[in-house]
């Protein structure tokens, strides 16, 4: 749990777009692992195991009927002039400042796109999965998950292109 | 990832999300909540298990149930027997959500439980699925074991007959002869609305409206601007179509003709019909009825996120609060609320049953006065209304019909395989058919019964459907590239 944790509740998060319920899902990860350990082989790495759980939970919830009628209001803070990690720290303070609002819109924007392309996103950019390893997690072949994250990155360009945003 | 854009993209994320969730950790208190409700689950295991969730090995006594059930069901075709219990594969996991690294997982695609059996039972007639779709046997139809497999034993208990819901392997459901893609690739779907009489369809997609008739061919179409996701969409019984685009409420005619813009405060939450000419808008704290002349009344109600109307103009509202618990509100034809309450389970879905005398509220039942019409005997996820006088509650394992006429529950569903898990239940408005929805490893099982419970039809696709409509005999499944249609007739 110390290990894999916050992962798997960001993991969540990304699904749900609210911590409460991304926290409560986080819990349900761990007691669902713990029940079926035995079932756990090894065949996969444990954080791929722990994902596909999280996956697998936040869908229930997000295709029930009564989900799509929900609006998450839970929006990601936007915290202006962010403090960059030291890998990526821009040398001009404005510069910074621009780069940090970029990054809230395109957070924004990557929250926005649908379920079924979000989910590859941010398991691609943010987790560094491969699309193998996205393939076991979601159970879509990995063909799919190429053509999704061919299709998200279109998305994005667009909705990124009207937010303002050049990359 | 070897362009700019994705090295931009990736290094955005990562910092706009270590930044914007910042302090969103897995901390010792949780660590500690978990590890209290799994000493609790395992102090509450040596207890029996609830009649609900029945033992998955028949023992002599059930077997000899089973074989008296067989008998009244074969004098009496009104009952229903619970299906075959899978076996190997379907033995190896308790719960559905996990998959990953487990051997009894599917193997090629192709599930033990659903490997030829050339013994495998005749259905009996009562219990005959529908003939199988034209050419949709590659396209995750069910195969003939996979469709005798739950008819092959029976067991009543009481009045109340049970279902197994068999599952199959999802395949690639796409272009398959017998089951018709309408529209072209892309743009994004989002929602699938009909009128009361069936004659216009509406779907709503990121580049605006596309109406198309029952036969699948487009009428018209009206490029709307900033549709999204949360764009709402709601058709009147004649056919009148409201559509949000955040702050703005349009409404096209019939026929694809802008009638109305009207520009409202904050985010438009939901939308409903009231007859032709009331339509009730949910957007900011505000419920706002709208009507040709005007607005008929402006009503705070918080977070209202779902809204319905009965059919002598009474309003019904379900807002949520800031500490999650939900509030039914339901308003006269003239504005003034006849009933505020807070629910005791949070919900988000709402509808009126029973003719109107009824309300739906996520997983619980109320009449006008707020009070319960019924509590399932299952820790019931949800509820949804089935027709006029029927509703159907669910959890993960199960779903149970029940006649509100009769006050008697019809029959009870429960899933063929412990690996999937029903997420969804969503009637016919004639309440002739229910599809019920689960989640399995390998992708999504629908399943379709009709009001005695008889398992009409039933198919894995890989994906979610992000909307469902009945019309007439047919189902319309709206992914986000595609419409499929299943003709229930055939």
């Amino acid at each position: 749990m110390q290990e894999y944790g916050t992962k798997v509740l960001h993991l969540a998060y990304s699904y749900l777009k609210d911590r409460h319920l991304a926290e409560d899902v986080a819990q349900e990860v761990f007691i669902k692992a713990y029940r079926n350990w035995d079932s756990f082989r090894g065949e996969s790495s444990a954080y791929t195991w722990l994902y596909r759980i999280t996956v697998n939970l936040c869908r229930d919830k997000t295709r029930s009927a009564w989900w799509r009628r929900l609006i998450p209001t839970d929006e990601p803070r936007t915290s202006g002039a962010e403090e960059l990690a030291p890998t990526y720290r821009e040398d001009n303070p404005e510069e910074a400042a621009l780069k940090g609002d970029q990054r809230n819109r395109m957070m924004n924007c990557v929250l926005k796109l649908p379920e079924a392309y979000r989910e590859v996103v941010m398991m691609y950019y943010y987790d560094d999965l491969s699309t193998v390893e996205i393939a076991a997690i979601t159970g879509y072949n990995e063909n799919t998950v190429k053509t999704r994250l061919f299709r998200a990155r279109a998305m994005l360009k667009g909705s990124l292109s009207a937010e303002g945003v050049g990359l | 990832m070897n362009e700019p854009f994705d090295t931009e993209l990736s290094r955005g994320l990562k910092v706009g999300f270590s930044n914007s969730l910042s302090g969103l950790e897995f901390t010792p208190a949780m660590q500690q909540k978990v590890l209290e409700r799994i000493a609790a689950e395992e102090r509450r295991s040596v207890h029996p298990v609830p009649w609900f969730r029945s033992p998955r090995v028949l023992r002599p006594l059930a077997l000899a149930a089973a074989a008296a059930a067989a008998l009244v069901i074969a004098i009496n075709p009104g009952i229903i027997g619970i299906g075959g219990r899978g076996t190997g594969a379907d033995q190896g996991l308790e719960m559905s959500s996990l998959s990953m690294g487990d051997s009894t997982a599917p193997q090629n695609g192709v599930p033990s439980a659903m490997a030829p059996n050339a013994s495998a039972p005749v259905p009996a007639p009562s219990l005959a699925p529908a003939p199988a779709m034209p050419g949709t046997a590659a396209a995750g139809e069910p195969s003939a074991e996979a469709r005798g497999s739950y008819a092959d034993s029976g067991l009543v208990t009481g009045a109340e007959a049970v279902v197994e819901l068999p599952v199959v392997v999802a395949e690639k459901a796409l272009n398959q002869g017998g089951i018709r893609s309408l529209g072209a690739p892309p743009p994004l779907r989002f929602r699938l609305e009909a009128s009361g009489s069936g004659q216009v369809m509406v779907e709503l997609s990121q580049s605006g409206l596309s109406a198309v008739d029952p036969g699948g061919v487009l009428t018209w179409q009206a490029a709307v601007e900033g549709v999204s996701a949360e764009s709402r969409l709601a058709v009147s019984e004649k056919g009148r179509i409201a559509v949000s685009t955040d702050a703005k409420v349009l409404i096209f005619t019939l026929n694809g003709k802008l009638e109305q813009s009207r520009p409202l405060d904050g985010n438009v939450t939901a939308l409903a019909w009231g007859g032709e000419e009331s339509l009730a808008v949910a957007h900011g704290n505000l419920v706002t009825v709208l009507q040709a002349t005007g607005i008929r009344f402006r009503v705070p109600l918080g977070n209202v996120i779902a809204l319905s109307y009965a059919g002598d103009g009474t309003l019904a509202a379900l807002s949520q609060q800031a500490d999650r618990s939900s509030q039914l509100t339901l308003l006269s034809p003239e504005g003034i609320i006849r009933l505020n309450r807070p629910l005791t389970a949070s919900a988000s879905g709402l509808a009126f049953a029973g003719d109107g005398k009824a309300v739906v509220a996520g997983s619980q039942l109320l009449n006008r006065e707020g009070a319960p019409l019924w509590e399932p005997p299952l820790q019931a996820e949800g509820m949804a209304a089935l027709g006029p006088a029927a509703v159907v509650a669910w959890n993960r394992e199960a779903a149970m019909r029940y006649d509100l006429s009769g006050r008697r529950i019809m029959y009870q569903a429960r899933s063929g395989s412990p690996t999937a898990a029903i997420y969804a239940a969503t009637g016919s408005t004639d309440g002739r058919y229910l599809l019920l929805s689960g989640r399995m490893d390998s992708g999504v099982m629908l399943w379709i019964l009709n009001p005695t419970g008889s398992l009409l039809y039933h198919e894995s696709v890989v994906e979610a459907p992000v909307d469902t409509l009945f019309r007439d005999d047919q189902l319309y499944l709206l992914f986000p590239d595609r419409i499929e249609v299943r003709d229930l007739n055939k």
